[in-house]
C-alpha cells in the first residue's frame, strides 16, 4: 500500500462536508474508512485548523469542526473558470459575451452592471461626491 | 517509393487503432497508456513526414522549381510515379499540420488556464468541493485540485469516499492530463486515430482506478466506489448524450476491478518496439529514397551542364537530418 501525502486530511474534510455540518472528533473519527488511532484524527485536525482549512468550536469535552471555505464559494469559483474556459473556446469572445448580456434578467443585469463598477473601482455616475 | 512508405505508415496507425481497444484490455493500464501514446506520436509524427517528402517531391517537379534547385525534371518524374498523389497528401498534410498546431497550442492554454483557476480556487486541503451534483473529476494545474460536490461526498460511504478521492488524486500524481493532451495532439494530425484516444481516456480512468486500489487495499471498495458516484451523477446529468459510452467503461472498470489482478498478457516491449519501429522504418526509407532520387536527378543534370558548380544542392536533397537519424536507429 503506497502512502499519498495529504491523503488522511482530504478525507477528514470530504467527510466533514459530506456530513453537511459542523462535526466533532468522535463523528470524524467514525466517518473515517480506515482503523485509525483517535490521537491520529486529533493530529489531522490540529494541522487543517493551523492551515486555516478547518475552523473549530468547543463543544463539551472536545471541538466540532467546520469547513472554513464554504462549498458556495468554491462552487462559484469553479463556475466561474467554467464560464472562462467556454469563452476561450470560441473565437469571438465580444459576440459571446454580447449575447450572453443580451439574454440577462434584468435583475441580473443590474448585477453585474454593479459588480463592474465594484471591480473597476470607477464611481457610478448617478452618485455624487463620486468625484474628488 | 514513398507512396507505399506513407501507406506502410498509415497501415501502422490502423492497426494501432483496431488493436488500441484489445491492448486496453489486455496490458497493464500504466503501460497501456504509454505505449498508445507513444506509438499515437510516431504515427502521426512519421505520416506527417512521410507526406511532407511526397508533396516536396511533386511541387520540386514544377520545371522552374527543378531549374532553381538544380534537378532534372525528368529524372524526377521517373522517380515520382504518381504527382497527383503527392499534392494530395501535400494539401492534406498542410491541412492537418494547422490543426495539431491549433489544438497544440490550445491545449496548452486550456493547461494554463486551469492551472491559474488551481491557483486561485478556493479549496480544503487540494479539495474544491461545491455544492452541486457534478461529476467528480481532477483538475490539472500545479498543483492540480480534485474537484467534488457535496451532494457526490454525501451519497457515499467513507470506504466509497476515500477510494473516489484516492481516484482522482491518482490523476493528478501520475499527469494523465500530459498523456490526453499529447494523444490529443496527435488525433488532429491524424484522424484515423480518434479510436486510440478513446482508448487511451479508458485506459488512464484503469491506471487511476487501480492506483485507488493500491491506497485504500481493496479492489472491490474502489470498484464499489465507481457504481455509486455514477448513479449519484447521472440523476443530474441524465440529458448528457455521453453517457451510454461511459457507462459501458463504467461496466468494464467494474468488472476488471472485481477480478484479481492480471498479469499483462501481451509483451509490452514487443509490441511498443513495433509500433514505433514500423512508421519510423517507414519515415526513414521515404528519407532514404527521397534524398537518393534528388542526388541522381541532380547529377543528371550536372552530367548534362558540367560548368554547374556541383554539390551544392545536395544539402537540400539531403532532406530532414532526423529522417537520418532515424534511418540508423531502425537499422
Amino acid at each position: 500500500m503506497r502512502r499519498q501525502p495529504g491523503a488522511l486530511e482530504r478525507e477528514v474534510v470530504a467527510a466533514i462536508a459530506a456530513a453537511g455540518e459542523e462535526l466533532t472528533t468522535p463523528q470524524i473519527h467514525a466517518a473515517l474508512a480506515r482503523p485509525l488511532a483517535y490521537t491520529t484524527v486529533m493530529t489531522t485536525l490540529a494541522r487543517l485548523c493551523d492551515k486555516g482549512v478547518l475552523r473549530r468550536a468547543p463543544a463539551g469535552r472536545t471541538y466540532r469542526y467546520g469547513l472554513v471555505e464554504s462549498t458556495a464559494t468554491m462552487g462559484a469559483a469553479l463556475a466561474a473558470h467554467q464560464m472562462r474556459r467556454l469563452m476561450d473556446s470560441h473565437e469571438d469572445r465580444s459576440a459571446v459575451m454580447s449575447r450572453f448580456i443580451g439574454d440577462l434578467s434584468a435583475d441580473d443585469a443590474r448585477l453585474l452592471a454593479q459588480l463592474l463598477t465594484e471591480a473597476t473601482g470607477a464611481p457610478q455616475a448617478d452618485e455624487p461626491g463620486g468625484q474628488p | 517509393m514513398t507512396v507505399s512508405a506513407l501507406i506502410a505508415c498509415l497501415g501502422a496507425g490502423i492497426a494501432l487503432a483496431v488493436a488500441a481497444p484489445v491492448l486496453v484490455r489486455s496490458m497493464r493500464p500504466a503501460s497501456a497508456t504509454m505505449l498508445l501514446t507513444a506509438g499515437a506520436l510516431a504515427v502521426s509524427a512519421c505520416a506527417g513526414f512521410i507526406a511532407c517528402i511526397l508533396g516536396f517531391e511533386t511541387v520540386a517537379g514544377i520545371p522552374f522549381i527543378a531549374a532553381a534547385g538544380g534537378w532534372s525534371v525528368r529524372q524526377l518524374h521517373g522517380s515520382n510515379p504518381a504527382p497527383w498523389a503527392g499534392l494530395l497528401a501535400g494539401a492534406v498534410v498542410s491541412v492537418l499540420l494547422i490543426r495539431s498546431l491549433t489544438t497544440f497550442v490550445g491545449q496548452g492554454r486550456s493547461l494554463w488556464r486551469s492551472a491559474a483557476a488551481c491557483r486561485q480556487m478556493p479549496n480544503v486541503a487540494g479539495l474544491v468541493i461545491t455544492d452541486d451534483a457534478e461529476s467528480p473529476h481532477a483538475l490539472a494545474g500545479f498543483p492540480g485540485r480534485v474537484v467534488v460536490g457535496a451532494p457526490v461526498l454525501a451519497a457515499l460511504g467513507p470506504g466509497h469516499r476515500r477510494a473516489l478521492i484516492a481516484h482522482e488524486q491518482a490523476h493528478l500524481v501520475a499527469r494523465h492530463h500530459v498523456y490526453l493532451q499529447l494523444v490529443e495532439v496527435a488525433t488532429a494530425a491524424n484522424p484515423i486515430l480518434r479510436p486510440v484516444r478513446r482508448a487511451v481516456r479508458l485506459s488512464t480512468e484503469r491506471w487511476a482506478d487501480e492506483m485507488a486500489a493500491d491506497q485504500t487495499g481493496d479492489r472491490r471498495v474502489v470498484a464499489g466506489a465507481i457504481v455509486a458516484a455514477a448513479t449519484s451523477v447521472t440523476s443530474a446529468e441524465a440529458t448528457t448524450t455521453r453517457l451510454a459510452s461511459a457507462e459501458d467503461a463504467v461496466a468494464y472498470r467494474v468488472r476488471v476491478l472485481l477480478q484479481p489482478r492480471r498479469r499483462t498478457r501481451l509483451p509490452a516491449a514487443v509490441l511498443g518496439a513495433l509500433l514505433v519501429i514500423v512508421p519510423a522504418g517507414a519515415a526513414a526509407v521515404a528519407a532514404h529514397t527521397a534524398e537518393g532520387a534528388f542526388e541522381r536527378a541532380h547529377a543528371q543534370l550536372a552530367h548534362a551542364h558540367p560548368p554547374q558548380v556541383r554539390g551544392v544542392h545536395r544539402s537540400i536533397a539531403a532532406g530532414d537530418p532526423a529522417g537520418s537519424r532515424s534511418h540508423t536507429a531502425a537499422q
